[in-house]
């Protein structure tokens, strides 16, 4: 780039000077352009303070301007010995370009160039903060759904033992009865010994219950699992929240209108000289200056680009779908809560209440036709096995309320989680 | 006859309500050397004539780029004549007589450019590192600078002055050894007058002047006490409720913390390492990674009393309140966080506390304030009025010695007042002696189509706010505290009415925002420190320059919104 307009203009116009002697106007000459030399030099390194980099340059600017705006005050200083007329020639140029830097010190050009630059460290620092975020985040998640699922799989295990229990108990029970009773009425009641179907049912109460005081613990183990997976989410929606407010200075359309101020300001800046050599100097001055803001805005422009890449969709915009199944993991509980449900239907169908239903006067227990065995036996028989059938009828009751809907609560909550996460699309 | 020259320099000098020019160097050779003009004084005339002001701008002037064509005016010109200058010293008019010089350049014995006959040849080195000439011209530049005065040059620092001067000291000795003349004689006076100017005046100052120096210490040490007071009967409020081990703290996110949630703790000191800055939030971090960490936001509002009692603290106490370190106690809230500290490449896990008092001890540990961060409902603990305690025994530190804004104090009365005020660290009385109004000029055009204006008394207008005032007033106390041992008034110049309601364009004035204002402007000289003994000096820091004015015969309000 050059910066000669006006110093062309100001040759020409010295040429036309009237009332010098030559060897006065040739040391005017050599003032005029010892000055535009260096003054090519400032304006060069002005324009380095537009450059791309890390650091903000705006109180550099003013201090090269301002101390530019000197120069030819202090360089036209120098020139004695030369008659009034080139004295006044020199104190126009010296205050037109006084003015000149003064204009371009008070420009809002580095401004806009550093809030650029601060556009972009804020943008790489926030990609680097998200990304750790992320990384992290998703890190619990996965360590949470791995443990939720080993908690899960021991749970569902323990249903189908007490599944397996229960048919086992009723199988024992109802064929140990049916031995009791057969012999019963061979033989009479007093030669036989019902303390095996009592035992039997005892087992079955002790087994149900130390089922249901594990499933207890597997079914806290998972409630807690979930509420840390809750904080994951919410930490998660934090982020969102942090990255809507970051976005409100650092949005594209921020650093956009960063680049259109310092355009602006460069063509205010040529708007507002008014001489023609110098409005053509100061207008090849904004073009460069232009240029280098240019530059700045495209690494901005990139910072914000990659930003987008990696977090839009993630932490800001419509939350992606993948992101969202990675987070609830709804289809896998799916499945989960079906197999849990027929589980629980097999089981209810062992849990017959009637099997365990004992009256004084029942004809059939446990399913066992009673004919043969007289009224006052078969009294005697329910007294004896009522108590123990009434603990087990107890426990296996308790077992079924707790399973009606507690195996569905992993799925509610993560529909709930999924609910929350869709409200983010 | 040879032409005759001046061989002096002088500038266009601004400040000046005649037209003027100021003397910025009497060369050695000069005829008006020794007649008592000195570098600073100001010209408005000579040979019995004034100045215009298109003379003083093309430097048609005694000392001036075409003091020729003033010369032709005055019917001089040649070396040998003489000429009376008109000076302006303090207000008063002061002739001094010279004569004009030959501009001649004297050669020695090898034919070699000297100064002078008794002078050192220019390219002659006599042992030193550079020759004559390049020595006088570093020594000419700085006496030009030092010469003009404490007031002419910005940011003139007397002591770094002082350094540069005594740096040139042995070679001017030398001269004076070997090459006695007139030379000589200009470099011992120009010397000679800079030590004046540089050394400043001997104060004396007793243990009583400086008494305010050790107001901090024993300020410190009450509110000491009274934190650790304030600290026990905080401590045994809390009782049993607070949690005895914080640390280790199990990763919220992955293990059950519910034991920690809702409970009160007292957690281990952190300094200013130990903070977090995010994109969009900041943290004090309690804990190590390995232990799992608290965290408290430093934009909450509950630890903005904590930012409130700091403030007082340096305003009240330690200018300085350097090595800040604190110990929070806090309710731990349920909401498990994580922070990046992308500095430290390190991704941290851990709880919030919600601060609810804070114990902060300064200087290494030896001083301490407490600060209870329980706010009643509806009290912003950011904002506290000026006669709430924010800090543990904040209260007691007013009340004896506070200076008072007497009525009728002139403006030097006035300074004096806020100079007592920064002493004791009475930042209400300090804020009173700021004028609230301002002179303003508003440009308009009139019926006839014409460019005027009209000058009016902005009563909106605050001299200095909250927020610079708090700035300023720090800056000041560190002052106070470090290099400036006291302050006085200098000078002051004559009031001179800046507003007069009389003279405004019909309908342009209001007269309830006031009919005159006058101001002075006022020097002020620093006292420091210089060599074990008290004496005035100039900082590049430090303002001595100030206005004041007043508004219909009031009190005198200063309008410098400056540090000291």
């Amino acid at each position: 780039m050059s910066y000669e307009k006006y110093e062309k203009e100001l040759l020409d116009q010295l040429k036309e000077l009237p009332g010098l002697e030559e060897d006065h106007r040739d040391t005017v000459r050599r003032a005029v352009e010892s000055y535009f030399n260096q003054r090519e030099g400032r304006l060069e390194n002005l324009l380095e303070r537009l450059e791309p980099g890390k650091d903000p340059k705006h109180r550099d600017w003013l201090d090269k301007a301002k101390a530019a705006s000197q120069l030819a005050y202090d360089e036209f200083e120098k020139v004695r010995d030369v008659p009034v007329a080139a004295k006044d020639f020199l104190s126009r140029v010296a205050f037109q370009e006084n003015r000149f830097f003064f204009l371009l010190a008070m420009s809002q050009m580095p401004v806009a160039r550093d809030r650029m630059v601060a556009q972009t460290q804020n943008l790489e620092k926030a990609m680097k903060e998200f990304d750790a975020k992320w990384d992290k985040l998703s890190d619990l998640d996965d360590g949470l759904d791995d443990r939720l699922k080993r908690a899960a799989e021991q749970y569902e295990k323990l249903l189908v033992e007490a599944a397996r229990d229960a048919a086992k108990t009723e199988k024992q029970v109802r064929e140990g009865f049916a031995g009791f009773v057969s012999k019963a009425v061979r033989g009479g009641l007093l030669l036989v010994d019902l303390g095996v179907v009592e035992r039997v049912i005892k087992g079955a109460t002790t087994a149900i219950t130390a089922t249901m005081d594990k499933t207890e613990e597997r079914r806290l183990e998972i409630f807690a699992l979930l509420s840390r997976e809750e904080q994951v989410i919410h930490s998660f929606r934090d982020g969102r929240h942090l990255v809507a407010e970051f976005l409100e200075d650092h949005s594209y359309a921020m650093v956009k209108a960063a680049w259109g101020d310092g355009e602006d300001a460069a063509e205010a800046f040529t708007k507002k000289i008014t001489l023609d050599g110098q409005k053509e100097d100061a207008a090849e001055f904004a073009k460069a200056a232009e240029n280098e803001l240019s530059k700045v805005f495209s690494v901005a422009e990139k910072a914000y680009r990659e930003f987008a890449k990696r977090h839009e969709h993630l932490f800001f915009g419509p939350l992606g779908s993948g992101y969202v199944q990675e987070l609830s993991e709804i289809d896998t509980w799916k499945d989960k809560s079906r197999r849990w449900a027929d589980l629980r239907e097999d089981f209810d169908d062992l849990l017959r209440e009637r099997l365990l239903q004992i009256n004084d006067n029942d004809d059939r227990i446990f399913d066992v036709n009673m004919d043969g065995i007289v009224e006052a036996d078969r009294r005697q028989i329910a007294k004896q096995l009522k108590e123990a059938c009434k603990k087990l009828l107890r426990a296996w009751n308790a077992w079924k309320d707790w399973n009606r809907k507690d195996p569905d609560f992993i799925l509610e909550n993560r529909e709930q989680m999924q609910s929350i996460l869709k409200a983010l699309r | 006859m040879a032409n005759g020259h001046t061989e002096t320099l002088t500038e266009v000098d601004r400040r000046s309500e005649r037209p003027a020019r100021r003397v910025r160097w009497i060369d050695w050779d000069s005829g008006f050397r020794g007649t008592g003009l000195a570098v600073g004084d100001r010209v408005v005339g000579d040979g019995g004539i004034p100045y215009t002001a298109e003379e003083v701008e093309k430097g048609e002037t005694f000392g001036g780029p075409s003091e020729s064509r003033r010369f032709e005016r005055l019917g001089v010109g040649e070396a040998g004549d003489r000429l009376v200058l008109t000076l302006l010293r303090d207000g008063e008019e002061v002739e001094v007589e010279g004569r004009l010089v030959e501009n001649r350049s004297t050669r020695d014995a090898d034919g070699r450019r000297a100064f002078g006959e008794d002078g050192p040849a220019h390219s002659e080195k006599d042992g030193f590192d550079y020759s004559w000439a390049s020595w006088y011209d570093r020594f000419q530049d700085l006496a030009e600078t030092v010469l003009l005065g404490w007031d002419y040059t910005a940011g003139f620092d007397s002591r770094r002055y002082a350094t540069q001067q005594a740096e040139h000291a042995e070679r001017v000795a030398f001269l004076a050894d070997n090459y006695p003349g007139a030379f000589a004689t200009a470099v011992g006076d120009d010397f000679a007058a800079m030590t004046a100017i540089l050394s400043g005046e001997p104060r004396e100052l007793s243990e009583d002047d400086l008494e305010y120096r050790r107001l901090g210490e024993i300020r410190a040490a009450k509110v000491t006490a009274a934190a650790d007071a304030a600290w026990e009967a905080f401590r045994g409020e809390l009782g049993d409720d607070l949690l005895a081990e914080p640390l280790p703290l199990p990763n919220p996110f992955e293990e059950d913390v519910s034991a920690f949630v809702g409970k009160t703790v007292e957690l281990p000191e952190i300094g200013d390492r130990d903070l977090v800055y995010e994109t969009q939030r900041s943290w004090y971090k309690v804990g190590r990674d390995a232990d799992g960490c608290y965290f408290l936001d430093r934009h909450g509002s509950a630890i903005r009393g904590l930012y409130a009692a700091s403030s007082r603290y340096v305003e009240k106490v330690d200018p300085f309140m350097e090595n800040r370190r604190v110990v929070f106690v806090g309710v731990v809230e349920p909401q498990a966080t994580m922070v990046v500290d992308t500095v430290r490449n390190q991704t941290l896990l851990g709880l919030r506390v919600r601060p609810i008092a804070a114990r902060v001890t300064v200087g290494g540990g030896e001083h301490r304030f407490f600060v209870d961060l329980r706010h009643p409902e509806g009290v912003d603990p950011g904002e506290p009025a000026p006669e709430d305690e924010t800090f543990a025994g904040e209260a007691e530190l007013l009340g004896v010695h506070r200076p008072a804004l007497a009525e009728g104090l002139g403006p030097d009365g006035v300074l004096d007042t806020f100079f007592a005020c920064l002493k004791v660290g009475d930042m209400e009385t300090w804020k009173d002696c700021f004028a609230d109004w301002r002179v303003r000029d508003s440009y308009y055009r009139g019926d006839d189509g014409r460019e005027t204006s009209h000058q009016w008394v902005d009563r909106t207008w605050t001299t200095l706010n909250d927020r610079d005032a708090m700035s300023v007033w720090d800056r000041s106390r560190e002052f106070l505290m470090r290099e400036v041992y006291d302050l006085e008034v200098a000078r002051l110049s004559p009031p001179r009415v800046v507003y007069d309601a009389g003279t405004q364009p019909e309908g342009m004035v209001d007269e309830e925002l006031g009919r005159r204002v006058e101001r002075v402007e006022a020097t002020v000289d620093h006292v420091g420190l210089v060599d074990g003994d008290y004496r005035t000096f100039a900082g590049a820091q430090l303002h001595r320059r100030w206005t004041l004015e007043r508004l219909d015969d009031g009190p005198w309000r200063i309008t410098s919104a400056q540090p000291i």
